[in-house]
Parts: C-alpha cells; sequence; structure tokens
C-alpha cells in the first residue's frame, strides 16, 4: 500500500511538473525549475532601490500566513 | 470527476484529500492554491482598482511577489489599494481555508509620510516596520558596506553556537556542524552582497573558536590554522 500510493504520487507530481511553469505566474518563484529563492530578492531589492532613487511613495506589505501547508482546505 | 481513459470516460468518482508526510505532490498543490491568490490580485490590476509599482524603462508592473507562503505586496501609496489589498486578502482567507495573522503582517513604506502611513497600518491591523527590513531572511536596501548590516548575521550565527554550547560532540562532529551550518549561512548571504573583509575574518574567527574552544570565551590552542 505505501510504495504503491508512493509511486502514484510520484508518478502525479512528475507529469504536473512539466505542466506546471506555464500555469504558475512569474511572481511565484518557489519550488519550481529554473526559479530560484535569490531572483525573488533580487527582484525585491531592486523595486525598493529604483523607488527610493526617484522618490516615489510606494508601501509593501509582509504577509504572515498561520500554518501555511497544513490548512490548505 | 472522471478520467478519459482512451478517450472514453471512466466511472465517476469523488475526490477527497489525505496527503501523507513527505509526499513530493505537497509543493505543487500549494502552489496551485498560491495561485488562487494571484488571479485575484491580477484580476484586481486589470480593473483598476489596485496598482502595482511600475519599474524599469519598459515598466514593469510589479504587484506581488510569492516565495511558497512569503508574500510581499507593492501597491502604490493611497487608501484604496490598501483596502483593496485587504479585502483581496479576506478573500484569499475564507475561500482557501489559509489563515493570515494581520496582526503580524507587516508594512514598509517607501517615501511615505508618517501619518497616512499609520492609519494604513491601522486599517490593516498590522505592525510597521523601517526600510531595510527583512524578506526571505535577507535584508531588502540594506546597504551592505554597512558594519551594522552584517551584525544580524554575527548574530545569527553566534545564537546558534550558543544553543550547542555545552553538548559533548566530537571534533569530527564540531567540523561536521561548520560545513553544515556556520558555513552556508554566510554563503547564503554572500551570495548576494559582498561581504566586509573584517566581517569575513571575524565568521571565519567564530568558526575556528568554535572548533577548538567549544566557542567558549576562554583561550585555547588552535592546533591547525
Amino acid at each position: 500500500m505505501g510504495a504503491i500510493y508512493k509511486i502514484i504520487s510520484k508518478v502525479l507530481s512528475c507529469r504536473i511538473n512539466s505542466v506546471l511553469p506555464t500555469v504558475i505566474d512569474d511572481s511565484q518563484l518557489a519550488f519550481l525549475k529554473d526559479r530560484g529563492m535569490l531572483d525573488i530578492v533580487l527582484v525585491a531589492n531592486e523595486v525598493v532601490e529604483e523607488l527610493r532613487r526617484h522618490k516615489r511613495s510606494e508601501l509593501c506589505l509582509k504577509v504572515d500566513y498561520e500554518k501555511a501547508y497544513d490548512s490548505i482546505r | 470527476m472522471s478520467v478519459l481513459v482512451n478517450g472514453s470516460p471512466m466511472m465517476e468518482f469523488r475526490p477527497t484529500r489525505g496527503l501523507r508526510h513527505e509526499d513530493p505532490l505537497a509543493p505543487f498543490l500549494f502552489l496551485i492554491v498560491a495561485k488562487g491568490l494571484v488571479g485575484l490580485v491580477s484580476q484586481a490590476l486589470r480593473m483598476n482598482l489596485l496598482k502595482g509599482v511600475k519599474v524599469g524603462k519598459n515598466e514593469v508592473e510589479i504587484s506581488m511577489l510569492q516565495f511558497t507562503d512569503n508574500t510581499l505586496f507593492m501597491c502604490e501609496d493611497s487608501y484604496n489599494s490598501v483596502i483593496f489589498v485587504k479585502a483581496i486578502l479576506r478573500c484569499y482567507e475564507i475561500a482557501s481555508g489559509l489563515k493570515i495573522h494581520f496582526h503580524k503582517s507587516k508594512l514598509a513604506s517607501i517615501n511615505v509620510e508618517r501619518n497616512p502611513l499609520e492609519f494604513y497600518a491601522k486599517s490593516l491591523n498590522c505592525i510597521l516596520m523601517r526600510v531595510p527590513f527583512k524578506y526571505l531572511g535577507v535584508v531588502v536596501e540594506g546597504n551592505p558596506r554597512n558594519k551594522q548590516f552584517w551584525e544580524s548575521i554575527l548574530n545569527n550565527l553566534s545564537d546558534r553556537l550558543s544553543a550547542w554550547k555545552g553538548r559533548f560532540l566530537s571534533l569530527a562532529g564540531r567540523i561536521h556542524l561548520i560545513k553544515s551550518v556556520l558555513n552556508t549561512l554566510p554563503i547564503f548571504y554572500s551570495s548576494f552582497f559582498k561581504a566586509l573583509t573584517s566581517v569575513y575574518n571575524k565568521i571565519i574567527s567564530i568558526q575556528r573558536s568554535f572548533l577548538w574552544a567549544w566557542g567558549r570565551d576562554k583561550r585555547s590552542i588552535f592546533w591547525v590554522s
């Protein structure tokens, strides 16, 4: 039972993996091929720097989720 | 729901849930749920209810950044935007079952005056944070040539050490800890910023003193330099 479950979920995740990069928007940078954590920090850094340089007023909101992975319905 | 096998639908089945621990599907399912938030935001952008930040020559509009659940909204400085972000988050909260801690969420501002900012924070129920803020563990818009910038990393390292102090670790165990933890933390940071030489030396000295003196302040002999 455990082995079958593992095989099926692995197969499903491999198949999803080939489709997901086209489905998921560019603003999400986790878990997918060719997208890394460093990219997103770089983008955040550059945006804030540019805004500062041009003296434009902008707001950033950092959202905090409770138990992100466990609570999806 | 049913599956097409060779073009003809099979028996219907009801989808239920139940993922076990370490399921390789879990992250992808999370991404699909997180996509819901992206959908809400892009719909709001299309309807001109929310305005993101336009950057660069090509005026690329950035409204949010996501790394799994680490979400960073960027919007223009207006009360309407703030209310809309709140509405979007609230809708998403109800639809997905994710709980959002508004009182732990943080609002940062660039070139916004104090008074409206406090008002925004009040209407969002969130905390204000100063602009060199941390996102995904990296300080955004800090100055890497400043010593203070590196202080948090050094503190981070020595905090790790204090938890290990007093444990009876062998030499090999300590080497392993240094390799896997004390080395990787600075590497993560230096993939972004050029470290100061003094900081670099400090990191090495922390590592050495942990290896040879168990992180105690007492002087001891460093057998290999």
